[in-house]
């Protein structure tokens, strides 16, 4: 799980542009809207193709991406719990 | 149409007009393709918030950056109206968009460069941006573009509806396209002389703050501008042109010529240079390459020249007066059989 959250981190920072942050700038735990890194909607849109693109699993449901993309650990465990399956 | 201009600024590959005489560098695509490209600030994020920026293209920034510096050299923080000009838009994009609709066969495509490859990307940007809740409007005509949105800017002027209006336009320019125009014949590389070419590709962003009001920091007073839509009759056009305006032919002190080169004979502008013989001949595409609103790169050009009363000698093809700097002539050949006139005074 840690080594997918470092590599989500990069993920993130290439897909949205985020130049001047770097993976130790980014808590796992910490919100990604708002209050965490202050992504948009735009940024939302970025990362539910990011997941489907890399690992290929969609996110079904606004209810759903609200939960998933909640932070970068969220994410980890939306992807480590469909490679379960 | 009397508009003063209040403010302007390009961001081109000359750069400032302090410059000039530092003539832009022509880069060359992997394949030898000429071209020039645009000198940007290096601070993009004094005045951009550095939130935004992460999403911008080029254009964008060197649109958004032209319009602002703009604004500030108008001493303006509001205007009453924004209007755009572009020929092909944000290009780099649209590139972007394209390219990953082909190779992720039309599934999974990133949302930003789709959002953001529109033409009125920019104009509703630098709108957010100032909190403008004005007229906001975009032309996408190739090449007469520009020269509606100046006319727009008129008509929202004269009617009473805007006192104050920017307007501006941007194109950018991408390896892809650099391709694309050499493979249609519309450049040729071999064709600089003493490598100095106006025939070659290029790219930049000129805004200007054009009000109803005269006072004396303005750069100059735009009198009139005319789309001519044939090169029929082209000369009697634009002795009509000046007619309208009661300014003789003899009167005119300066041609801002869109020359490709600085040999004018059996060029495409001979018929208009032998009607002004005892005006002086300037041109300007070799200081921003060509493109589809490069007419708004000579008329920062022209605006500069009067308000300094400095031809710059990198401009000038022929000195033939020697009178007072008092106004200028504008003659652009902007797409097909299209030739843009603006007609500027001190």
């Amino acid at each position: 799980m840690d080594e997918l959250i470092e590599k989500l981190k990069i993920e993130i920072i290439e897909a949205l542009s985020l130049e001047e942050i770097t993976p130790a700038d980014i808590d796992a735990d910490a919100p990604l809207f708002l209050d965490g890194l202050g992504l948009d909607s735009i940024d939302a849109l970025e990362l539910i193709v990011l997941i489907e693109k890399k690992y290929g699993y969609k996110i079904q449901t606004a209810e759903e991406g609200k939960t998933v993309l909640y932070s970068v650990k969220s994410m980890a465990e939306f992807i480590t719990n469909r490679q379960k399956l | 149409m009397e508009l003063y201009i209040k403010g302007i600024n390009t961001i081109s590959p000359v750069g400032s007009f302090d410059n000039i005489d530092n003539l832009p560098e022509i880069k060359a695509t992997e394949e030898g393709l000429k071209y020039y490209s645009c000198i940007e600030p290096l601070a993009y994020k004094e005045i951009i918030n550095p939130v935004l920026i992460r999403r911008m293209s080029r254009a964008m920034k060197i649109g958004i950056a032209s319009a602002l510096f703009c604004l500030k050299d108008a001493k303006l923080e509001m205007p009453d109206a924004i209007i755009t000009g572009t020929g092909l838009g944000c290009v780099e994009d649209s590139d972007k968009f394209l390219v990953s609709l082909i190779e992720n066969e039309e599934k999974m495509l990133n949302p930003t460069p789709f959002i953001q490859s529109t033409h009125n990307t920019i104009s509703s940007q630098i709108a957010l941006m100032l909190k403008c809740h004005g007229y906001n409007s975009t032309y996408a005509g190739r090449g007469a573009c520009f020269e509606t949105g100046i006319l727009d800017a008129s008509m929202l002027i004269s009617d009473g509806e805007a006192s104050n209006v920017l307007v501006g336009a941007y194109d950018e320019l991408i390896q892809n396209q650099i391709k694309i125009l050499y493979r249609l014949g519309q450049f040729r590389n071999n064709n600089t002389i003493k490598n100095i070419s106006g025939n070659l590709p290029g790219e930049g962003a000129a805004f200007f703050v054009l009000s109803d009001k005269q006072s004396d920091t303005d750069y100059a007073k735009l009198v009139g501008m005319d789309i001519i839509s044939s090169d029929n009759f082209l000369t009697e056009n634009i002795c009509d042109f000046l007619n309208k305006y009661s300014i003789e032919l003899k009167n005119i002190n300066s041609i801002l010529l869109g020359s490709e080169n600085f040999i004018l004979e059996n060029s495409k502008y001979s018929d208009v240079i032998n009607i002004f013989p005892y005006s002086n001949l300037l041109w300007f595409k070799h200081l921003c390459g060509e493109y589809m609103t490069d007419s708004s790169f000579a008329l920062w050009l022209a605006s500069n020249i009067l308000k300094t009363q400095n031809i710059p000698e990198k401009v000038i093809i022929k000195k033939n007066n020697t009178s007072a700097l008092d106004n200028i002539l504008i003659v652009n050949k902007i797409s097909g059989n299209q030739t843009a006139l603006f007609l500027l005074k001190k």
